[in-house]
C-alpha cells in the first residue's frame, strides 16, 4: 500500500477555502483509508466540521481508487449537474490521487491535504509501515520501516485526522434505547449511531460508504409508534425516539432470516466473519429451513479477482460500490424473483468485463464470495484479508 | 344518453367491441365479416368500435342501433352469422337476439331488455357506464357524454377546494389497500417545491384481474381527466401513466387519447384558458408483477431496475425523482374524474358508512358468466357470484373464491354472506385487492391453488430482500412438496413459521402479503392438507402425484384408442379385451380419459405405490 501523512493543519485548511464556496469532499477508499485521513467516516467528521464553522459542503465523493483516472473521469460524468456546481474540491487522497483529480477538475480550486512517502505494508500492531521510500523524500531504506509517527515527527506533518485539531460538536439529540437514554447525532442513521455506541447489530447489507438499501433484513429494530419491525440502517434519527433493539421475538426474527440465508447459500459462507460471528451468537447449529445447495461455476477468469457465486447472499455491496465508488458499473442484478443473481458485465465472464481491479467490491463482500487472487497461486480464493490484513473496520468517530 | 351517441351521423350504427377480451373471442373477424357484408349490400351504416362493457360470456357482441328500431345487443357471434342478423334486424325480427339495450325500446319482443337482466340490473355502472357505448378513441364522443366537465369545474375552484370534495366522497383508493385518496393528495400538496410528478397505476398483473386494461381500452380520456385533475390540484406539471406492457392496446389507447387531449387543449399549456400546464407520458412498464408497487414503479420510472425501496420516507414526501410524487388507481382516478363531473353527493349515496362507492370487480373461474362487473362496495360476495355472474356451472358447486390475487386469500363458500368492503375482507384474511375474483369450485384443489400463487410471487417478486426472495422460495417448495405427495406433517409448522417471519420481515407490501393465500387455505380448508401429507389425497384430482388412472372394465370395449394416444406407452391390452395402464409407466397427462369414447377411464384419488410421477417445475404456465 501507499504510505500518505496529513500535510495541512485545519487552520490551514481554511484559509484556503472561502464562505462562498460550494465544497466537494473527495476521499479514496483505498491506502489512504488505511493511513487514517481518508474514507467515508472521515469525510463526514470533515463534514461536520466544516459546518459548523459555515462553510457549504453540496457533496461527499467516495472513490474506490482515486489513483486510476478513468475512475475520477466516470465519477465526474456520473454526477456532472453537482460537479458543475462545486467551486472547490478538498482531495483526502494520495498525492498520486490529487494529480488525477486536479487534471480532471482543471477548471476548479482542488485543496491537497496528504504528503505521499512512499509504498509499504500494514501491520496489526504498528498500523501502516513505510518499507519502500521514494527518492525525494532522501529516507534511507529501513528493514523496520518507518511508522506513521515517525515520518510525522520527522517531517514536521500533522498526525492523524483534522478532528485531532479541532474536536467536531455536531448537534445532538437524545434518544431511549433498550430503556436506557442514548445521546446521539441528531438526522444520522440510527444503525450507525447504534454501532458508533458499541451495540452489536447484525447486518450484511449495510455499510456507511454505501448507503443503505435494506435488503438482508438482519437489523431489524422496534421503535415506537412505527408499525411492525423497521430496519435500522434505512431509519433517520428522530428526537425522542424509543427503540428496542433486543428482544426474544427480534431474536427470534433475525435468527429465521439468517437461517433462511444460510439455507440458500452455500455451506462456505459459515466461514466468512460476520455470518460466523452471528451464528455463534444465536447459538446456531442446525437450520429449520432447507433448499436445495447452489451449485454454480467459480469464475476466476479475471486476472485479479476470483468470483465464487456460492458464496453469494445478493446483499447487493459488490453492486454498489461498483457504482457508486468506482463508477464502473461491472457488477449488476439480474433476473428476479427466487433466481435473482449477481452478475459481472452483462452475465459474461469476469475477465471479460472492464472491471478497474481496484477491489472495492471484495472489500465490501460480506462472505468472501470475491476474493482477489494472490500473487501466490497455492493460496487463491483464500479469505484475503488474512493476507493483507486490513484494519479492522471501526464506526465512525464522532 | 345523447342522440348523436347512440345513432351517429348516418342514423344507423354497428357497435363492435375491440378490447383484448372480445379480440381474443374473434371479433377482429366480426368486423371485418360485417364491413363485407355492408358493401354487399350497399348500406350506409356507421361501424364504431367500442370498448367491452365487461360481460365477457356473450364475446364477441355487436350492437346494432338505426334510428326508428331498438337499440339490439347479439351475443357470441361468428363472422358467419352477419348476414342473417343484419336481414333480420332490417326485418325487425329480433328473435335471435341477446337483449334490447335501452328501457324504451319496443316491449312487444320475446327477448329481454338489458336493464331488466340480472347481470345487468344489479350492478351500479357508475364508472363502467360509458365503456362499450362510446368510441375510445374519440375525444369528442367522451365529450358529448359530459367527459372533462369535472377537469372544467376543478380548474376554476382552489385545489384545496377539490380535496375538500374527495374528503366529503370519502373515496379511498382502489388500488389494494384503501388509503383514503384526499389525505395522500393533502400530504403531496402540501409539500414544499415546484416539482411534483402523478402517476396513473395501470400495472395491473394478478391472475384474473382486467378491470384496469378494460377502463384503459374502453373508456381512456376517463383515466386522464383524473390524472389532470391529480396534478391541478396538488401542482404538477408532469404525470406518467404507467401501462404494464403486456397489455399493448391499452397502451396505446391511452397514447392516442393523450395526444387528442392535446389537440383539443386538454393537456398541455394553459389548458382550457386557466393558465395550468400540464403534460402526461406514457410510460409502458418493466414487465414484472412487482412493479405494482410504488417505489418499484418509481424506480422503473426511473430507468432502475425494479426494487422497491423502504417506507418512509413515502413517495408522496419523496417519490419519483426524489420529488413528491403521488401514485394512484386507474380506477380510483377515473373515480375522482366521475365524481367531480356528477357531484360527490351521488358518489357517497353508494357503498357502506366507511367506504363508499362503487368497485369493479372480475369474476373468472367456476362460474357461468364470467365478465368484469360493477357493484357498490359492501356487496355480499353471493350476491355477486349467483345473481350476477350466475353461479357455478351446471353439475359443479362453488368452495371457495380467490379475492385479491396473490397478495390476498380465499373466502369459503360458507361465508359468502360477507359484505365485500375493505375492512370485512381484511378480518376474513383475504384483501379487496385489485378487484380479481378467481371462483373455485369442486373440481379445485385448494393446496395446489397455494402452490400456484406461490409460484407467482416466488417468480414475480424482486429478489431484493432476503425475507421475500427466500421465504417465498421455501414455500414454494414445501408446497410442491406437498403436493407431490411427499408432504410431512411438520410442513404445516414450517409453513406457519415462514409466513410469520415473511409478515414481519419484508421490505414491501408483496413480501408481507404472499402468505395470505397459504393462511387462508390453512384456515378454511385445512382438511385438505391433512388429506394431501397423511392419506396422500387429492379429493379435487388436481394433484398428479396424488391420483391414478383406471380403466373401468364394465365401461371399456378394447378399442385401444387409448393405447394408441398415449405419449409414453403406458397402455397395453389385445383388442376386444380391457386395456390395463402400467402405473409406473404413466405420467398422468390425461390423454387417454380425454380420448376415450365410451368415458372408461377415471381418476381415483388416492398414491400409487412407488410413485415417481413428479409435477413440473415450471412456475406459470
Amino acid at each position: 500500500m501507499i504510505i500518505s501523512v496529513r500535510s495541512i493543519s485545519y487552520d490551514e485548511l481554511k484559509r484556503n477555502l472561502s464562505h462562498d464556496d460550494k465544497i466537494v469532499l473527495w476521499s479514496c477508499d483505498t491506502c489512504v483509508k488505511h493511513c487514517g485521513i481518508a474514507g467515508m467516516d472521515k469525510m463526514i467528521v470533515l463534514e461536520d466540521l466544516l459546518r459548523e464553522d459555515g462553510y457549504n459542503v453540496i457533496k461527499k465523493e467516495l472513490v474506490s481508487e482515486s489513483c486510476q483516472i478513468n475512475l475520477a473521469k466516470k465519477h465526474r460524468a456520473a454526477h456532472t449537474d453537482i460537479f458543475d456546481q462545486a467551486t472547490a474540491i478538498i482531495v483526502l487522497t494520495c498525492e498520486i490521487g490529487y494529480q488525477c483529480v486536479k487534471t480532471v477538475f482543471n477548471d476548479k480550486k482542488v485543496i491537497e491535504t496528504a504528503k505521499t512517502f512512499g509504498a509499504g505494508n500494514f501491520s496489526n500492531k504498528k498500523g501502516p509501515i513505510l518499507t519502500s521510500p521514494i527518492p525525494s523524500t532522501n529516507l534511507e531504506i529501513d528493514p523496520e520501516g518507518y511508522t506513521l509517527n515517525n515520518l510525522v515527527e520527522r517531517f514536521n506533518l500533522h498526525p492523524k485526522f483534522f478532528d485531532a485539531d479541532k474536536e467536531p460538536n455536531p448537534e445532538k439529540v437524545t434518544i431511549t434505547v433498550d430503556g436506557k437514554p442514548l445521546v446521539v447525532k441528531k438526522n444520522a442513521t440510527l444503525l450507525d449511531e447504534l454501532l458508533a455506541n458499541r451495540m452489536k447489530i447484525p447486518h450484511l447489507c449495510y455499510d456507511a460508504s454505501l448507503g443503505a438499501i435494506g435488503a438482508c433484513r438482519m437489523c431489524l429494530v422496534k421503535i415506537e409508534g412505527k408499525r411492525g419491525f423497521v430496519p435500522s440502517c434505512s431509519t433517520i434519527i428522530e428526537e425522542n425516539m424509543v427503540v428496542t433493539t433486543e428482544d426474544e421475538e427480534l431474536e427470534e426474527l433475525r435468527k429465521s432470516v439468517l437461517q433462511m440465508i444460510l439455507a440458500e447459500s452455500g455451506p462456505e459462507i459459515q466461514q466468512s466473519r460476520d455470518i460466523r460471528f452471528w451464528m455463534r451468537r444465536y447459538k446456531l447449529t442446525d437450520n429449520k429451513f432447507y433448499l436445495d445447495e447452489k451449485d454454480e461455476p467459480v469464475d476466476d477468469s479475471s486476472e485479479v479477482l476470483i468470483r465464487d457465486p456460492n458464496r453469494c447472499i445478493l446483499c447487493g455491496k459488490c453492486v454498489r460500490a461498483c457504482t457508486e465508488l468506482s463508477g464502473q458499473r461491472v457488477f449488476n442484478f439480474a433476473n428476479r424473483g427466487s433466481k435473482t443473481l449477481a452478475i459481472t458485465g452483462l452475465n459474461e465472464s469476469f475477465g471479460n468485463t472492464d472491471c478497474a481491479h481496484c477491489l472495492a467490491c471484495a472489500h465490501y463482500c460480506p462472505t468472501n464470495a470475491i476474493t482477489p487472487k494472490s500473487i501466490n497461486k497455492k493460496i487463491v480464493g483464500y479469505p484475503f484479508w488474512t493476507l493483507i490484513s486490513y484494519p479492522k473496520k471501526v464506526a465512525p468517530k464522532r | 344518453m345523447p342522440e348523436e351517441i347512440v345513432y351517429g351521423k348516418t342514423g344507423f350504427r354497428i357497435r363492435v367491441p375491440m378490447a383484448s377480451c372480445t379480440i381474443a373471442a374473434g371479433a377482429n373477424e366480426v368486423l371485418q365479416s360485417i364491413q363485407a357484408c355492408l358493401e354487399s349490400k350497399n348500406l350506409d351504416v356507421e361501424i364504431v368500435p367500442v370498448g367491452c362493457m365487461g360481460l365477457d360470456f356473450i364475446d364477441p357482441w355487436i350492437e346494432l342501433t338505426k334510428k326508428g328500431y331498438p337499440s339490439v345487443i347479439y351475443a357470441n357471434v361468428t363472422p358467419d352469422m352477419i348476414d342473417q342478423i343484419i336481414l333480420e334486424y332490417l326485418d325487425r325480427d329480433y328473435s335471435s337476439a341477446f337483449a334490447f339495450r335501452y328501457e324504451n325500446d319496443t316491449d312487444e319482443n320475446p327477448i329481454q331488455k338489458l336493464d331488466e337482466m340480472e347481470v345487468w340490473n344489479n350492478q351500479v355502472r357508475w364508472l363502467s357506464g360509458k365503456c362499450g357505448i362510446i368510441n375510445p378513441d374519440s375525444i369528442d364522443e367522451y365529450v358529448t357524454v359530459g367527459g372533462y366537465q369535472g377537469l372544467k369545474k376543478c380548474l376554476k375552484q382552489d385545489p384545496d377546494e377539490t380535496i375538500e370534495e374527495l374528503k366529503k366522497a370519502n373515496l379511498r383508493g382502489r388500488g389494494g389497500a384503501g388509503f383514503p385518496t384526499y389525505i395522500k393528495w393533502n400530504i403531496c400538496k402540501q409539500q414544499p417545491g415546484e416539482v411534483k410528478y402523478v402517476i396513473a397505476n395501470c400495472d395491473e398483473g394478478d391472475p384474473g384481474a382486467f378491470m384496469n386494461r378494460l377502463l384503459a381500452e374502453s373508456d381512456p380520456h376517463r383515466i386522464l381527466e383524473g390524472l389532470i385533475i391529480a396534478g391541478h390540484t396538488i401542482g404538477a406539471n408532469k404525470g406518467f401513466v404507467f401501462v404494464r406492457a403486456e397489455k399493448p392496446l391499452a397502451a396505446k389507447r391511452l397514447l392516442k387519447a393523450a395526444e387528442d387531449a392535446r389537440e383539443k387543449g386538454f393537456l398541455g399549456g394553459n389548458i382550457m384558458g386557466s393558465g395550468y400546464c400540464f403534460d402526461i407520458e406514457v410510460f409502458l412498464s418493466a414487465g414484472a408483477f412487482v412493479c405494482g408497487e410504488e417505489t418499484a414503479m418509481i424506480a422503473a420510472i426511473q430507468g432502475e431496475r425494479a426494487n422497491p425501496i423502504q417506507r418512509p420516507p413515502f413517495p408522496a414526501v419523496k417519490g419519483l425523482w426524489d420529488m413528491p410524487t403521488i401514485i394512484n388507481n386507474v380506477e380510483t382516478l377515473a373515480h375522482v374524474a366521475t365524481i367531480m363531473t356528477e357531484g360527490w353527493e351521488k358518489f357517497a349515496a353508494l357503498g357502506t358508512e366507511k367506504s363508499k362507492g362503487t368497485k369493479m370487480y372480475c369474476v373468472t373461474g367456476a362460474v357461468q358468466r364470467t365478465g368484469a362487473y360493477e357493484v357498490p362496495v359492501g356487496t355480499p360476495i353471493k350476491k355477486l357470484l349467483y345473481d350476477i355472474a350466475g353461479g357455478p356451472p351446471e353439475g359443479k358447486s362453488i368452495k371457495a373464491v380467490q379475492l385479491g390475487g396473490p397478495s390476498g386469500g380465499c373466502v369459503p363458500a360458507d361465508m359468502f354472506d360477507l359484505p365485500m368492503d375493505y375492512d370485512s375482507l381484511q378480518s376474513a384474511g383475504a384483501i379487496m385487492g385489485s378487484g380479481g375474483m378467481v371462483v373455485l369450485d369442486n373440481t379445485n384443489c385448494m393446496v395446489d391453488m397455494a402452490r400456484f400463487f406461490l409460484s407467482f410471487t416466488a417468480a414475480e417478486s424482486c429478489g431484493k430482500c432476503s425475507a421475500g426472495r427466500i421465504g417465498t422460495r421455501l414455500m414454494y417448495e414445501t408446497l410442491k412438496r406437498i403436493t407431490n405427495g411427499e408432504g410431512k406433517i411438520d410442513d404445516i409448522e414450517l409453513l406457519e413459521e415462514i409466513s410469520d417471519v415473511m409478515q414481519k420481515a419484508c421490505l414491501c407490501a408483496l413480501g408481507r402479503t404472499a402468505s395470505n393465500p397459504v393462511l387462508t387455505t390453512f384456515r378454511y380448508f385445512k382438511q385438505e392438507y391433512f388429506d394431501h401429507i397423511n392419506n396422500k389425497k387429492c379429493e379435487a384430482l388436481v394433484c398428479k402425484a396424488l391420483l391414478n388412472y383406471h380403466v373401468d372394465s364394465n365401461k371399456c370395449k378394447g378399442c385401444l384408442v387409448c393405447a394408441k394416444s398415449c405419449p409414453v406407452e403406458a397402455i397395453s391390452g389385445q383388442k376386444g379385451t380391457t386395456a390395463k395402464i402400467d402405473l409406473s409407466k404413466c405420467i398422468k397427462c390425461g390423454t387417454c380419459a380425454e380420448i376415450c369414447p365410451f368415458d372408461a377411464i377415471q381418476k381415483l384419488p388416492g398414491r400409487v405405490p412407488d410413485e415417481s410421477v413428479k409435477v413440473e417445475e415450471d412456475c406459470c404456465k
